[in-house]
């Protein structure tokens, strides 16, 4: 399909930069809606694999889980009821079974059954009011230190119980109690929980995996997505079409502005519905509009730019669709496309600053957790489009050189 | 009339095949974008993962804020002496809560001032979702726990006694120090594991899977292209067979995708000392899933018409598949749904292999499983992808 030519009747009345502007992009984006490509590159692709991570990686999976098996061999009320307890006890990511023995649990550690084990061994609550007082038991595997930490750990307050006991029965026996007022006031204190300087604060308003691989996903394709952009000025080229459209009374630059802004309408279409999409589907909380569309559009602005030097600096279709992909490949792995936030090194989070990806990245992510201070957000959105107008302007004059545009 | 082909001897087609293979060989290595795709892509990855990673597993980083005194002195104690933690210090509380808030890290402690009793208000900043926080929690409780003792001894005198509760606090403090302590001894069950087998044996086992299935999906534009220009219907005209050309393109595709596996198995072994395991193992399973991956390749080719769009669909049907079967993030970590899904790639039951013969060191017999998995993916692919490609090589050529 070609851009619309004025009648011969106005034929001293060109048509104005805008308008042709609007002519070229309109006739480009419907020539771009028919490429299926362009399509899965710039809707389903994104989106596909935004909803696989989701489902993949989800809310909290960040990896730690453990069976701890707990062998009781004292038979003592405290054993039983620590036992106990922790059968009923919400535990979070960490399961307790009741072993019979302490050979039973060493079976199954080395069966790798149970990451940890913890052993009242016999006698436990009988020395407890002696000089020598038995202590507990915790075995470990050498590849499951975390297991071991909770395993210790949950000991650890065993242990703490039963001093709390044997603490409570000397003090109430120094201060004169008889025998029966000793017994309660060290039952008392073994039962009860010892009082931990330890509050939660809850940052529940935190990102959500979605919220950081949809805009990640999106940023990759949307870099494959420009190359066709580029592949259409080339082929324009290669076809004769770009020489008929100059041949009308339109300026070269509007043309080129035209196929320029397809490309960014296209692009800021793939973000905003990739948004849309995850927000409708998954939920996903992007964070507050204003900033999320300020870093989308400063990061359309970037790509373009750098979509357009891409088409300055090649001569063929194959060429372009080879750099395009190399660049996006590229900026995806420094940028950390692929990397989730919470287990991203210091090293990659410092490189990824030397691409647009890491920029927008960086924002996105602290808007979908709810922190991101405007200097910062102000700075990565600068930064984006002085990368878009520089690489802009650059890829411009290269394309206007080339006889391109 | 015979065809031409049907006159042609065994040795004449096996020269056939050969030059065909050879030409697909030839075809994607003049292509610059397909060798960045195939060399440098897949090491920049190993390098970066590897490097920047797999340094020191298995270890929790925990931020902490505030003055280390009184109470909170033993839980930075024990959290600098446990192999299981490490430790980052911040001196402003904000951002401390900011870097877990944006999960760079899973918890945080931030320490009050210590009262005069010698006891610290501990604050845990955690997302109550988070697994390893809650690991956190755990720990701290445990050293935190015997800070208390105390307080609980105190107060269960102080209420069935007449005296005051800090009397019974001063009495129990005096008397703590005098008291034996139970103890918690810990003690490890089995043999220390061997060394692991260096940072970058997971990123390239991994790279290898992602990257020899992708871009044996990438080159299935390739025979769509050779049809669209016409190279496959000239190639018929001549004394060879449609077997003849789809068994040469087949094993053409199939030495790229060993191609690209030795070259990440050679350069990780020499340049990062990357470990492969049992040789026979290693050799058998690179083999098995290249198989998978050029049927694979080949019935892309065949489905869709477009060179375009088979082109287009490569990466994102690549990289999906890759990170349903494991190779972007270990399957232990996602929900049983997803890992049960993961089950129905190739590549799943290709890294199950990798971990078999690379960190449990086992040999061939010990990936015999997965590798008859292995098989069957592959016959299963083939299996349709052959009948549909040779029909359309005798219609459309």
């Amino acid at each position: 399909m070609t851009a619309r030519i004025p009648s011969p009747s106005r034929a001293g009345d060109p048509p104005g930069a805008l308008r042709t502007v609007a002519i070229v992009a309109g006739t480009d984006l419907r020539r771009r809606s028919r490429n299926r490509s362009a399509v899965v590159y710039a809707f389903l692709a994104p989106f596909g694999l935004a909803a696989l991570i989701s489902l993949a990686l989800g809310a909290g999976a960040d990896g730690f889980s453990a069976t701890i098996a707990v062998v009781d061999e004292d038979g003592s009320d405290i054993s039983l009821a620590f036992v106990d307890g922790l059968g009923v006890a919400d535990t979070g990511p960490v399961t307790f079974i009741p072993v019979a023995t302490e050979a039973g649990a060493r079976s199954l550690l080395d069966a790798e059954d149970v990451s940890g084990a913890i052993v009242v061994p016999a006698g436990f609550m009988a020395s407890a009011a002696g000089p020598d007082p038995v202590p507990l038991r915790v075995l470990q595997r050498p590849d499951a230190p975390i297991s071991a930490e909770v395993a210790a750990a949950v000991a650890r307050g065993l242990a703490a119980r039963v001093d709390a006991g044997r603490l409570a029965a000397a003090t109430a026996g120094h201060v004169g109690a008889d025998a029966r007022t000793v017994l309660e006031a060290a039952q008392a204190a073994a039962l009860t929980e010892p009082i931990v300087g330890l509050t939660l604060a809850d940052t529940a308003s935190g990102l959500e995996m979605v919220a950081y691989f949809a805009p990640a996903m999106g940023i990759l394709f949307l870099f494959l997505a420009v190359g066709f952009g580029t592949e259409s000025l080339l082929a324009d080229r290669a076809d004769g079409r770009l020489d008929r459209i100059h041949a009308a009374p339109v300026q070269p630059v509007a043309v080129l502005a035209g196929k320029t802004a397809a490309v960014a309408v296209l692009s800021l279409g793939s973000m905003l519905s990739l948004w849309l999409a995850t927000a409708l589907v998954f939920g996903a909380a992007w964070g507050p509009v204003p900033g999320v569309l300020a870093v989308t559009v400063a990061l359309v602005a970037a790509v373009t730019g750098i979509g357009l030097l891409v088409a300055g600096l090649v001569r063929t279709p194959a060429q372009a669709d080879g750099l395009t992909g190399i660049i996006a490949f590229g900026f995806a792995i420094v940028g950390g496309n692929f990397v989730s936030p919470n287990v991203m090194p210091d090293l990659l989070a410092r490189l990824r600053l030397f691409t647009p990806n890491g920029w927008a990245l960086r924002s996105y992510s602290d808007l979908a957790a709810g922190d991101a201070p405007v200097p910062e957000l102000l700075m990565a959105v600068g930064v984006l489009v002085a990368i878009g107008l520089i690489a802009g302007s650059a890829g411009a004059l290269a394309v206007r050189r080339s006889g391109a545009g | 009339m015979s065809s031409p082909a049907a006159s042609v001897g065994l040795g004449a087609q096996a020269r056939a095949v050969g030059v065909l293979a050879a030409g697909v060989i030839t075809r994607i290595s003049r292509d610059r974008t397909a060798l960045f795709f195939v060399v440098v892509l897949p090491l920049v990855i190993i390098v970066v993962i590897g490097a920047t990673f797999f340094s020191a597993p298995g270890q929790l980083t925990v931020g902490v804020a505030g003055p280390e005194t009184g109470s909170s002195a033993p839980v930075v104690a024990a959290l600098e002496g446990s192999p299981a933690f490490s430790l980052q210090r911040f001196g402003d509380v904000g951002d401390l809560e900011r870097a877990v808030r944006r999960r760079s890290l899973p918890a945080g402690l931030v320490f009050g001032d210590t009262d005069q009793a010698g006891a610290t208000p501990v604050r845990l900043i955690a997302d109550p979702a988070s697994s390893s926080a809650q690991a956190v929690r755990q720990m701290v409780t445990g050293v935190l726990q015997h800070q208390g003792v105390v307080e609980a001894a105190a107060t269960a005198v102080a209420s069935r006694t007449a005296i005051e509760p800090e009397r019974a606090r001063s009495e129990a403090r005096a008397l703590a120090t005098e008291l034996p302590s139970t103890a918690v001894e810990t003690m490890t069950v089995g043999a220390a594991p061997p060394p692991p087998p260096g940072q970058f044996t997971y990123p390239a086992a991994s790279n290898l899977v992602l990257f020899v299935f992708v871009n044996s999906l990438a080159v299935s534009a390739a025979l769509i292209r050779d049809r669209r220009l016409g190279v496959t219907r000239r190639i018929l005209a001549g004394p060879v067979s449609s077997g003849v050309v789809l068994v040469g393109d087949g094993l053409g595709r199939l030495a790229f995708a060993l191609l690209q596996a030795a070259l990440i198995v050679v350069v990780g072994a020499v340049l990062f000392g990357v470990s492969w395991g049992d040789p026979l193992g290693a050799a058998a399973l690179v083999v098995t899933f290249s198989v998978v991956a050029t049927a694979a390749g080949l019935l892309l080719g065949v489905v869709v018409g477009s060179e375009d769009l088979a082109g287009s669909l490569a990466p994102p049907a690549g990289i999906a598949l890759g990170m349903l079967g494991g190779t972007m993030w270990p399957l232990e970590v996602v929900p049983p749904l997803m890992r049960a899904v993961g089950r129905l790639t190739p590549h799943a039951w290709a890294m199950d292999a990798w971990i078999v013969l690379v960190f449990d060191r086992k040999g061939l017999g010990g990936i015999a499983v997965q590798l008859a998995v292995l098989a069957g993916f592959a016959a299963a692919l083939a299996a349709v992808a052959i009948p549909l490609t040779r029909r359309r090589l005798t219609t459309t050529g």
